[in-house]
């Protein structure tokens, strides 16, 4: 055992000292360097799961263009790392972003303008994807896909104690009672201090618009009527007990997850895998339905997550970037790899009629009528339009430390609200934004 | 020379050179002040003048270039700010702010905030880790102890544990769901405590460091208690002293300046807490992104994109601990080192 | 305490002689409790490392639902390794031999850094000195975190942010080695062998290497050892540097690991093994090389 770890160690070591001189030689920051002979070599950031076996389809079609992934930024940080680089001047040539963390890229000249190259293409990409990269007129990013959002709960645990998955959010109100007063340590749900996109989502869903443009001047309205209404549903379930509330993606919650403490979660079409691969003893167990409505019979959604792809200003090479930015999510074989290799509702028109992805049902859940994909679909069509702030960011790291001191202090939501709403508008103001 | 070191020097400990006592940083400091009432005692007949810069010459370069140069940076930087140009998506550009970000840092509760967590945190991470490794140390120089290799080796191995992976696996172990502590106190039928609650969290965050640190300074301090005299404990047991005294009023105060000086560096790494709340963070609502001022600084540059306000944070956190640490060691260097003269 | 010590001495001398070996009575009859509160100390030490092994041996989905310290047998450790081997096309294998590079590399520049100007501080009397020596000390309470941002723009303006450098270069300036540097030079060079050198028509070059270096060796690899620590744990300076996964050290692929993006898989089954395998190294060289830690060097402790 010893003796291995160090051949290995020794191996490993001397592999990289060779690489450490050779890769110092141009003395240049790892930027994007080709000879005249040499392929070009585009840089591209992004997170997504196997988005190196997506590259390597492109690789082999472009031998002159060659890509190179890294993957190591999470979504979380990525903006920050791109704002890094920016000051340090260190750009990629191409990265992924999240819709939210787009303006924040424009405003700190992350994204270049690419309407040139894409702007043509509005009639092949979904409207929600395209107004969420478009900004007056100018194209700053290729969208990939949208979140639609889904109710995934334990159709077997709700069988058991004889309800129906809630379509209202009274509904949803009772389960939660429901299967807490069967079993104390079990919750419908948790309510994640740490996750202001859910929040932010909910919102929407009930009407807030938590930042909107209207020509030059901005409104912030974190704290408005819609956005304390979910505040105080959320409010009266967590003090009643009813609800959970750790944090989402910490091991506590992926153990409740597997282990029936936590009945459902409040995801996007992405979450299927995830939750196999957490707990693949509830293979087959979930069931998939939309979000539970504030009014019967409505059908309202809000934006959760989604991402797309941009050029940075720093690329040497922006015709070559922003043809691969294209490539990667409008064209079949990328889509067709992204269906084999990740799960995405794709903002290509065209990609979603693509037979993989409609004729296949995630593994995590049970088979149903219409089926996952239809149903994406759907609520695809009955997702809100949102504008996204330049300060995002800021406005959910301020969201998860005023509502996790609610929490852990037994403060208002309604409170944390203003304190997010305060927080926003003093960053905006600061910068030189018009704010009403 | 101290008094401390006196003593120990007058039970017969007479060091070849310079006395133990001068490698203190306290002494150390303490030399300039001295100089000059030393009367020049020889002439050195080559005296070298190029030498010594060439010497410290590759070090200064360096901290030059890594130290003080980001130091002056992050000075300019806190001056700065971003302003947007138009009103909707306008491009931000760099503009000269003057103190605009040292008033909005020092007018900000969270700053205040804080500082006193990192305090409380102090309080409990710094006594607790040192009066441990004193407790261990004494314990592995008493001759009576059995298994003293296997425990000085294994007290020492979470020293070799980085503070990021410490705190995620504590993390798991306070969890509840998956915290085997809890399934003890569930299986002995107490209730399971809230290890990460609103209070306990401090003990939480302590507990990661003191337990990443205790073996290390331990070591340090068992070193020190072997390099005392063994003849002064014979003469002391054969005195009628029993072990505890024999630790108590002996070995202890003769290695009061060491505890001291590996206290301080605990205090300086107490000021700088940073990796293990941090990786916390992600684990539990008790702790949130201004939690102590490394943390503040790090949202500011790192996660709400306002590296311009994180520097004049981060220039004001730099002012406090230099004062802090520097005014210690000159307390310090006057009580426990006995002052001067 | 001084004055009954020295009447204790003389009493003491005669009482070993008249009844053999009362010390060893006494000592024997008090180690039970001693041994019993360092063996509790042992095993706070040991738990979460024992938590380490046991969580290792759960396979996919086992983690969460099976007790964490009871190790399962169904294969989930083997399962575990060779899926972190393969992670990534092998990222594991290139993040170990990254972190063994930064480590060995960084910690022997800092050491030869530090041993000139602990020596030249220690050693020489020159104008400014003191300001020299402050000036470096007052970098031992800069913190890392403040640091990390403003050098990593000062790397990228001079082109080296992103590349091994600069890691590397951070950490060849370490303030406290120089410190422990010159207090152990300042205990163990002799300064009449400097002077007789001297007067011989030694070069200070050729002092520095005949006269100061060998009795300054345990003191240089005690210096080592920590930086190579330091360097191992280090997560903020390579996280804030280093943008291209083949660069990263273990500390950095392990977050990154854990930190995709939502849309990620969840690989906390192989970050647990792989911090299990990432301080074994470490655990090794402090048995190997115990000793070699002259730790007393921090406490300000040195014999010639």
């Amino acid at each position: 055992m010893n003796s291995r770890f160090t051949k290995l160690g020794g191996i490993a070591a001397i592999a990289l000292a060779a690489s450490l001189v050779a890769g110092c030689a141009p003395a240049s920051g790892g930027e994007s360097s080709s000879d005249d002979d040499g392929p070009i070599v585009l840089r591209y950031w992004s997170w997504a799961p196997n988005v190196a076996a997506i590259v390597d389809v492109w690789n082999e079609a472009n031998p002159d263009i060659q890509v190179e992934v890294n993957t190591s930024t999470g979504a979380a940080d990525i903006v920050a790392k791109l704002s890094a680089a920016k000051e340090a001047g260190t750009l990629p040539d191409v990265s992924n972003t999240t819709y939210e963390n787009l303006p924040n890229l424009v405003v700190n000249g992350v994204a270049d303008d690419i309407t040139d190259a894409f702007g043509g293409y509005e009639d092949q990409v979904a409207t929600a994807a395209w107004d969420l990269t478009t900004f007056d007129g100018v194209n700053y990013a290729v969208p990939q896909g949208t979140s639609p959002m889904f109710l995934f709960y334990r159709a077997d645990i709700f069988e058991e104690l004889g309800i129906d998955a809630p379509t209202t959010w009274d509904e949803y109100a009772e389960a939660a009672r429901t299967i807490h007063d069967a079993d104390e340590s079990k919750y419908l749900a948790t309510f994640p201090a740490n996750d202001a996109q859910l929040f932010a989502a909910l919102s929407q869903q009930a009407g807030a618009e938590w930042w909107s443009l209207d020509g030059e001047s901005w409104s912030v309205d974190i704290d408005g009527d819609a956005s304390n209404q979910v505040a105080d549903y959320w409010q009266g379930l967590v003090d009643e007990g009813t609800i959970a509330t750790f944090k989402t993606w910490t091991p506590e919650w992926q153990a409740a997850l597997a282990d029936g403490t936590l009945a459902s979660w409040i995801s996007a079409v992405w979450a299927p895998p995830l939750i196999l691969q957490n707990a693949p003893d509830t293979e087959g167990q979930w069931g998939a339905v939309r979000l539970p409505q504030w009014n019967e019979g409505d059908a309202v959604s809000g934006v959760l997550g989604g991402s797309g792809t941009i050029v940075t200003t720093g690329t040497k090479y922006p015709e070559e970037a922003r043809e691969f930015a294209i490539w990667l999510n409008n064209s079949e074989e990328a889509l067709q790899a992204y269906i084999e290799n990740a799960s995405i509702w794709p903002a290509n028109l065209a990609g979603r009629e693509l037979p993989a992805l409609r004729e296949t049902t995630p593994a995590a859940l049970r088979e149903s009528d219409p089926s996952f994909y239809d149903l994406a679909a759907q609520i695809d069509e009955e997702t809100v339009t949102v504008t996204w702030g330049p300060d995002v960011a800021l406005a959910y790291s301020a969201f998860n430390d005023a509502f996790s001191t609610a929490i852990t202090g037994g403060g208002s939501f309604q409170d944390a609200l203003t304190t997010v709403q305060d927080a926003v508008v003093d960053d905006m103001t600061s910068l030189g934004f018009t704010v009403e | 020379m101290t008094s401390q070191t006196q003593s120990v020097r007058g039970t017969g400990r007479v060091a070849s050179g310079p006395a133990p006592g001068d490698a203190s940083a306290a002494n150390v400091a303490a030399e300039a002040s001295a100089r000059p009432a030393l009367p020049p005692v020889r002439r050195r007949p080559l005296r070298p003048r190029l030498a010594p810069w060439l010497f410290v010459g590759p070090a200064l370069v360096l901290a030059a270039g890594l130290l003080l140069a980001p130091l002056v940076y992050t000075l300019v930087l806190s001056f700065r700010g971003r302003q947007v140009a138009g009103g909707g998506l306008g491009l931000a550009t760099e503009v000269w702010v003057g103190l605009d970000n040292y008033v909005r840092s020092l007018t900000d509760p969270a700053l205040y905030a804080s500082f006193g967590r990192m305090l409380v945190y102090a309080l409990i991470a710094v006594p607790v880790t040192m009066g441990l490794a004193l407790l261990f140390a004494l314990l592995l120089d008493h001759l009576a102890t059995r298994f003293r290799r296997f425990s000085r080796v294994s007290i020492f191995v979470p020293y070799a544990v980085p503070g990021v992976i410490a705190a995620l696996m504590w993390g798991f172990m306070y969890l509840p769901g998956v915290s085997p502590i809890r399934d003890a106190f569930a299986a002995v039928g107490l209730p399971e405590p809230d290890l990460m609650g609103p209070v306990s969290v401090f003990f939480a965050v302590a507990n990661v460091t003191i337990w990443g640190s205790v073996g290390f300074n331990m070591v340090i301090l068992y070193t020190s208690l072997r390099g005392l005299p063994q003849e002064l404990y014979e003469s002391a047991r054969l005195d009628g002293c029993s072990e505890l005294q024999l630790a108590l009023r002996i070995k202890v105060p003769l290695i009061v300046p060491g505890v001291i000086l590996t206290g301080l560096f605990a205090i300086i790494g107490a000021l700088q807490v940073f990796s293990e709340p941090n990786m916390m963070m992600t684990l539990t609502n008790s702790i949130t992104s201004d939690w102590v001022p490394m943390m503040l600084v790090y949202r500011d540059a790192f996660v709400t994109n306002d590296l311009y306000g994180g520097a004049a944070t981060a220039m004001i956190i730099t002012l406090v601990t230099l004062v802090a640490s520097l005014g210690l060691l000159k307390v310090l260097q006057r009580r426990a080192f006995g002052g001067e003269s | 305490m001084s004055a009954p010590a020295v009447t204790g001495r003389t009493a003491g001398r005669a009482g070993v002689g008249r009844d053999g070996r009362p010390t060893d009575r006494g000592t024997r009859r008090g180690g039970i409790l001693p041994t019993i509160v360092l063996l509790v100390g042992t095993a706070y030490a040991l738990v979460p490392v024992y938590w380490l092994v046991a969580a290792s041996t759960k396979g996919a989905g086992e983690l969460f639902t099976t007790s964490t310290l009871v190790p399962s047998f169904t294969g989930g450790f083997v399962e575990n390794l060779t899926a972190l081997l393969a992670f990534n096309d092998g990222a594991f294998l290139v993040w170990s031999g990254n972190s063994v590079l930064y480590s060995v590399g960084g910690a022997v520049a800092a050491t030869i850094v530090s041993a000139a100007a602990g020596y030249g501080l220690a050693k020489y009397d020159f104008p400014g000195k003191q300001f020299v020596f402050t000036f470096l000390l007052i970098g031992v309470l800069i913190p890392g975190v403040i640091l990390a941002i403003p050098q990593y723009l000062l790397l990228a303006k001079i082109g080296i942010a992103g590349s091994y450098w600069s890691v590397l270069l951070p950490c060849m300036i370490s303030p406290f080695s120089i410190y422990l540097a010159r207090i152990y030079a300042a205990a163990v060079v002799p300064d009449e062998l400097l002077e007789a050198g001297r007067l011989d028509g030694a070069s200070e070059w050729r002092l520095f290497r005949s006269v100061a270096i060998v009795p300054m060796v345990p003191g240089l690899i005690t210096i080592f050892l920590l930086q190579f620590v330091a360097i191992w744990n280090n997560f903020l300076l390579p996280f804030i540097m280093l943008s291209r996964e083949e660069t990263f050290p273990l500390t950095v692929g392990f977050y990154s690991m854990m930190n995709q993006g939502t849309d990620q898989l969840n690989v906390y089954n192989l970050v647990i093994i792989g911090c299990l395998i990432a301080i074994i190294p470490l655990i090794l060289l402090f048995l190997f090389l115990q000793r070699y830690w002259r730790l007393d060097l921090v406490s300000g402790a040195v014999k010639g």
